[in-house]
Order: structure tokens, then sequence, then C-alpha cells
């Protein structure tokens, strides 16, 4: 019977595959993937970060454009638009809450990326271009979460958006005028709803596909960095196809846990915000910024005649400048040695941000003082019908694709897992 | 010739870059604002009142000796809106707990600066307010 498939479709589908691989380089791109191989060794698994943060960017992208359907930048329709896609239109809520946990878990998949590339050096020569292009990402993905935020309209995203563009107003000379620009005026309002827009929806995509680009071009050229001093494990994984394969894994047991905490744990929303209405209690921004936050928090009005603002304005532009020249500093790297000062300070830089953000309390979403607006949401038993409609299929075909990778590493003597 | 023809380009670039710039950067508003925000009933003695003049919150405040005061509402330190409290008689601000007095004076937690005082006059029972 299978014969007999292939026979009838074969002409057809050889017509085809001669025409683009006459049209495309089809073999020369499959030549290089299939010469690339990825090292092996115990901290391989880390590996997976990257095309993790990559398929929620691709999840961002699709959720996006579907809330664009509906959602209105205008202070008056904000909010309201955004009630009418979680309560009126079918899946509204179940699109929003992907959109908004798939961007939690994009910045949470980037920081650990970020992460493992500095304890594994693998910003070390030639790949200095690497780091600093996903370095730049890092900023550019914030940014999507900041833009993104203010969009719903609700008090935290306002305060968030009040606060975040007050820092940068204590910049010397620019600071007033990169507020404005942010704003669309002296304070947030019906300008600022558009600006945000804007960015979110066009400035920021454009650029952060042009760095992904040059990110994994850059990746596809040199290839994975092996950790110094780390023994391999027997032979290179080739990329194509046993890679490729194993990251489509990894993402299909990444949707299935986006799609749990989307269904189970469905994004809530803030009561519409009041340029009128004082500060609640308890109001802080999403986990990410509650460093910059707290450490505002800590530091006091002034420090010898500075304000304490441009402080931690100054601070935070020179930590940023010495992480995005890492490479360059790290000079121990190039001859794959580690460099305990660096490491003992990026530690102790990392300890501070998790500790920090655990004492500053309970989330948003998980603080009594922080009101929301009423939304109905499918009951629980539905959410769960829901949920399994939609990963009983992913996981068979999860359980398919291991297959695929077994069959072709055993078939051909190339065991991985031991 | 490579380095003329891009730093060629790149001046080339100004004044486009130049237009964007003033293209995002939005127009000024013009003068200072007074409006008549609310009546001298609205705001009894020991109360405070957010209002808006001119786009920008504005918190009103009557101490407990009856005297009337008009404050930005912006924190100095980060913008977040004010409130007045009134059984600790001062104004606080929920988003990094500084403390300002009913005069203005910041009196505790990171504001840097007081909160700048608005002229205020009181027209057939209401109050004006005038925001520069």
């Amino acid at each position: 019977m299978i014969q007999y498939i292939k026979n009838r479709v074969s002409p057809l589908s050889l017509s085809i595959r001669d025409w683009y691989t006459g049209r495309l380089p089809v073999a020369t791109i499959r030549n290089h993937l299939q010469k690339k191989t990825v090292p092996r060794h115990r901290h391989t698994v880390w590996y997976y970060l990257g095309g993790l943060t990559v398929f929620f960017f691709v999840v961002q992208l699709l959720t996006g454009v579907l809330l664009m359907i509906y959602y209105k930048p205008t202070i008056e329709g904000a909010h309201q638009s955004v009630v009418y896609i979680i309560n009126e239109v079918p899946f509204g809520w179940l699109i929003r809450s992907i959109h908004s946990w798939a961007a939690n878990l994009m910045i949470a998949t980037l920081l650990l990326h970020m992460i493992t590339v500095f304890y594994l050096q693998a910003y070390r020569p030639p790949r200095e271009l690497m780091w600093m292009s996903g370095f730049i990402l890092l900023f550019l993905i914030l940014g999507f979460g900041f833009t993104g935020y203010l969009l719903p309209w609700d008090d935290v995203a306002f305060y968030a958006t009040q606060i975040g563009t007050e820092v940068p107003k204590s910049i010397p000379v620019i600071g007033p005028t990169i507020v404005t620009l942010l704003r669309g005026g002296e304070d947030i309002g019906e300008a600022t709803i558009p600006r945000m827009y804007t960015l979110h929806v066009f400035v920021l995509p454009f650029a952060t596909f042009l760095l992904i680009g040059i990110h994994l071009f850059l990746n596809q050229y040199y290839g994975s960095s092996k950790p110094a001093g780390t023994p391999t494990k027997g032979k290179s994984i080739p990329f194509y196809p046993n890679f490729v394969l194993r990251d489509i894994r990894a993402w299909g047991i990444a949707f299935i846990l986006l799609l749990c905490v989307a269904i189970l744990m469905p994004w809530g929303l803030g009561q519409e915000a009041d340029i009128l209405r004082p500060a609640p209690e308890g109001v802080k921004p999403e986990w990410y910024f509650i460093p910059m936050y707290q450490t505002l928090n800590i530091l006091p009005s002034h420090i010898w005649i500075f304000d304490g603002e441009t402080v931690l304005n100054t601070m935070m532009m020179l930590g940023g400048l010495i992480v995005f020249l890492l490479p360059f500093l790290d000079r121990k790297a190039k001859h794959e040695e580690r460099n305990l000062f660096i490491v003992s300070a990026g530690t102790v830089l990392i300890l501070y941000c998790i500790v920090i953000t655990l004492l500053s309390g309970p989330l948003p979403g998980e603080d009594p003082a922080v009101q929301e607006t009423k939304i109905e949401f499918p009951s629980f038993e539905y959410r769960i019908n829901l949920l399994m409609y939609f990963i009983t299929p992913l996981i068979i075909l999860i359980f398919f694709i291991v297959l695929k990778i077994r069959q072709l590493e055993f078939h051909k003597g190339q065991n991985y897992y031991e | 010739m490579n380095i003329l023809i891009v730093s060629w380009a790149a001046i080339t670039s100004i004044p486009f870059l130049s237009t964007v710039f003033r293209y995002t950067s939005p127009p000024k508003r013009e003068g200072p604002v007074t409006e008549a925000v609310t009546t001298t009933g609205e705001v009894p003695p020991n109360t405070g009142k957010t209002v808006s003049v001119g786009n920008k919150p504005v918190l009103l405040i009557t101490t407990p000796e009856g005297e009337r005061r008009a404050f930005l509402a912006n924190c100095t330190h980060l913008g977040c809106v004010v409130r007045y409290r009134e059984e600790e008689n001062d104004i606080y601000c929920a988003c990094h707990h500084s403390v300002f007095d009913i005069e203005g004076e910041n009196i505790s937690g990171p504001a840097p600066r007081p909160l700048p005082q608005l002229p205020i006059e009181i027209e057939n029972d209401h109050i004006v307010v005038t925001v520069s």
C-alpha cells in the first residue's frame, strides 16, 4: 500500500522538488546543517534555552497579531477593548492569557540563557558579537515587556509606566527629552498609548527580527560553544536532523507548559487606570523590573550631592556597559581560563536580583491591595477539558518525535543517550 | 572613496533624522492653565482631593486649621500620584513610601525635593488653581 502511494505521488513530488531545488540553495543549506554538530557534554541541556526564547517570541508574534484585531490604542478604548477581548471574543481570554504568560516565559528563558552563557563563558573569542547582539536583544525583549505593559491601561500598568518613564529623567541633558518622546508629552496620558503601541507592534519587532537574524547567523557560522574545561561525551550530535528534532521536542514541552499555565491560571486585568487616583498601596511592576524598582526604594533621596535616581541611572548605565563589553574585559576567557573576579561579581549581582525580588512580597496579580476588573473566565471544568483538547495531540506528536530521534540515532548506531 | 560615500550618507541622513525627531516630539503646551476645579465645600478641613488641571493631577488639601493649599500631585521621586492622609496629617506616596508635610516639604523616604506648590484662589466659592 505504502509503495503504491509512493509510486503514485513520486512523479509530482519529484517535479516540485526539482523546481524549488533549482531555484533555492536548498542543497547548500542542507549540506551546511548536516555538517554542523552540537557538542555533547554535561551542559548540553542549556543549549535549548536560546531556541526556547525564539519559540516564545514566535508565540508572541502570532498571539500579538490576533490581539491587534480587537485592541484599540486610545485612552478611552484601551481598557475596554481588553475587557471585550477577555469577556466577549471567543477564546479571547485564552489568546490574551497565552500572550501574557509567553511574554514572562520568554523573558525567563532569555535571562536563563544569558546566565548560562555567562557561566559557560560562551562569549569568549570568536563569539564576542553573539554576546553583544544577545545583550541588545535582552534590552529589546525587556522593551517589549515595558511597552506592552501599558497597553491594557490598568492601574498597575499606569504606575509601572509612570515610574519606568520617570527614571530616565535624571540622565543629564537628554533625560527630559527621552521622557517626553516616550510619553508624548510631560505626563502619561492620551498621547502615551499610541506611542507605546507603535513601539510594541512595529519598531521593537522590526529591530528584534534584525538582531535575531544576526544572532542566529553567527550561531550557525561559529556553532555552539563548548564550555572550557568540560570533557565531551563521545561524538557530537549532528545539528540536522538530530538536534533540530530535539529542539522541536523542547518546544513541544514548552508549549504544553505554556498552555497549562495560560488555561489554568488565566491572566487577570487590573481596574482601569485613572491619572488622578493616588498610587495604591503595594503597587509594583512585573517581576523582571522589581530589582530596579526595589533598589530605587532602598536608595536615599540624596547620595553626596546627587539625587538617588541619578546615582542609580549612572550605576545601571555603567553596569550595562560592563556587561556589554564583558568578552573584552574577561581577558582570561580567550585562554579558556575562569576569571574568578568576574564569576563572583556576576554571581553577587544575580543573587542580589533574586533576593530583592523574593523580599518584595507578592506579585501584582497576587496582591489583594491591587484591585482587579471583574472578569468571567470559563469554569474550571471547561478549562480542564480545553487543556486536554489541546495537549493530547501535542503529547502524541512529541512521542512521535522522540521515536524519530531514537530511530535515527539507534538505527545509525549513534546512541547519544548513554 | 568608500569612506567619503559612507560619511556623506551619514551627513545626508541628518536632515531626515532631525525631521523624524521633530515629528515625534509633541508640541509644547502654551502658557499657564487656570481652572476652577471644585467648590470649597468639596474639600472640608483635614481632607484632600485630587483634581485635574491641564491634564496634570493636582492635590488640593484643606488643613485642620482650614488653610487651603494646592500641590502638583506627582511625587518628586518617580512621579506617582500622592494622597493626603487624614490621620497623619501629611502627604504620602505609596510607590516608595515618601512622606511630605502639609507645606509640601519632603520629610522622609526617597523623594529628593518638596512638592511644587501651586497658586490657589477662591472665586465665588470655587477653588481656582493655576498650573504653569
